[in-house]
């Protein structure tokens, strides 16, 4: 396959290509619903409008072409004095979140995570959420979710030893935390949330 | 020449084309086509539309740069020459962009919006529209209207640029009303008023706006994006906890996190639309 990069903004990855007579506006996490077909006006567009940068490069595949837009993305911002391979935004996340996310967020817990006993995943988060200044964590019912999903949390670890094993002889199942040297005060808490029945005991 | 000179001596033909269309219009058609232009005046102010990226840059630098300030920032750092640095970026549309910026005075100072009276704008490159308040709008100079994209109406098949067009077609800021009705006159009457704001700005369809203003966060009203890319931002953050996100995704994230923090920190609106 032949792909025709015609434009991309360095700042996000997104991207303009021709692949046979179709143009196409591919943006990240670069999915199936993330490429859509578009015409030469909105190519004229998004470089004349928007800051893409026109360009003309083959690629072989979309990974190659991927890997070259992470590539163009870092050193944008590397430019700009960030270094997009520190950047740990979780913790602002969930202390930023409105409510509607918050419990977007419990809900995927309980009916995604939890079932597919990706349990660091889950971890993570309600240890973000404990650990988080956002107020709307601290309404009582939303208080008590977490600390149920927390305890649904711990049975399900000790129901799958191997899983327990494995993640205890691996800090980065805390890869969040470790970064930060939070870990074992999360942990901490963790033991006195479980002790307490209570988020408040943080 | 001067395009906001060259818009007020065009006022006179729009609004003698706006008396022909109510001339010719029935009673009941008159009054729609009246209320809808009041309508404009009250509602509609200037969005742009910008990347996640772009309006989290200037929210925390506090400095929104058109093209031609963003080469020249880019060419004191790189101690390239801007018109290389402008090349590079535009490369076969360099003539184009340039055709129009340097026929008029004061070209490089232009700044391009869309007539907004409601919605998330031209949504397809620049997710977040930034919606400027009313004391910046009142606060309008030099500010004109064109009926579609500046590098679409202003230039023939050939791309080349038609100084012609753009005498017959630019309206001032105290005439944007009557620019609005010339241009919808035939749909706004069978479109009920809760559409109205779509009728002026859609993806592909719209009025453009032209200042040289400098545009500060405190002239922006309100910020919206579509519930979509909303939740799509948010789901992408929720990933960050379970996986290593690649550049394109934390950079996206990043700038998520930073335009909530400034839309709060600001009270700023954070509108999520359908």
């Amino acid at each position: 396959m032949n792909i025709n990069l015609l434009a991309y903004f360095d700042l996000d990855g997104s991207a303009i290509v021709k692949i046979d007579s179709d143009l196409l506006l591919a943006r990240p996490p670069f999915e199936k619903r993330h490429i859509i077909k578009i015409n030469e006006t909105m190519l004229d567009k998004a470089v004349l409008r928007f800051g893409f940068f026109s360009t003309e490069k083959m690629f072989s595949d979309w990974e190659t072409l991927i890997q070259f837009l992470n590539a163009q993305v870092a050193e944008a911002h590397k430019a700009r004095g960030v270094d997009l391979s520190k950047v740990d935004v979780s913790q602002d996340i969930i202390d930023l979140a409105p409510p509607e996310i918050l419990d977007q967020y419990l809900d995927r817990i309980e009916s995604e995570l939890i079932p597919a006993r990706r349990f660091d995943h889950a971890e993570s988060v309600l240890m973000a959420m404990i650990k988080s200044n956002n107020p709307d964590l601290s309404s009582k019912p939303r208080r008590l979710r977490v600390t149920h999903l927390m305890q649904a949390l711990s049975e399900a670890r000790k129901s799958d030893p191997v899983k327990a094993l494995q993640s205890m002889a691996n800090e980065s199942r805390f890869p969040n935390l470790t970064k930060h040297g939070g870990l074992l005060r999360a942990r901490d808490i963790g033991k006195r949330i479980r002790k307490q029945q209570s988020i408040l005991a943080a | 020449m001067n395009l906001f000179k060259i818009a007020q001596e065009n006022a006179a033909s729009l609004e003698a084309q706006l008396n022909q269309i109510m001339d010719k219009s029935s009673p009941a058609t008159k009054l729609c086509l009246a209320d809808f232009q009041n309508w404009v005046l009250d509602e509609a102010g200037i969005s742009i539309n910008m990347k996640a990226a772009v309006l989290s840059i200037f929210m925390t630098t506090e400095k929104h740069q058109n093209i031609h300030e963003w080469a020249a920032e880019q060419a004191e750092l790189s101690l390239r020459p801007r018109q290389e640095i402008l090349e590079e970026k535009l490369g076969k549309y360099y003539d184009r962009r340039l055709a129009f910026d340097n026929a008029f005075e004061d070209g490089t100072r232009f700044r391009y919006g869309a007539l907004n009276a409601g919605g998330v704008g031209l949504s397809l490159f620049g997710d977040f529209c930034m919606v400027l308040n009313r004391s910046f709008m009142e606060s309008l100079n030099d500010a004109v209207y064109l009926p579609d994209d500046s590098l679409v109406c202003c230039f023939n098949e050939l791309h080349q640029f038609d100084v012609e067009a753009v005498r017959r077609k630019v309206c001032p800021h105290t005439h944007r009303h009557y620019l609005v009705v010339i241009k919808h006159a035939t749909v706004v009457q069978q479109t009920s008023r809760e559409q109205w704001g779509r009728v002026i700005l859609a993806d592909g369809n719209y009025i453009e706006a032209i200042f040289t203003a400098d545009i500060m966060p405190d002239h922006i009203a309100e910020v919206r994006v579509k519930k979509d890319k909303y939740d799509e931002l948010f789901n992408l953050a929720f990933d960050d906890f379970g996986r290593k996100l690649d550049e394109a995704e934390t950079a996206q994230v990043l700038h998520f996190v930073q335009i909530l923090k400034v839309t709060r920190r600001r009270s700023i609106s954070l509108e999520v639309l359908p």
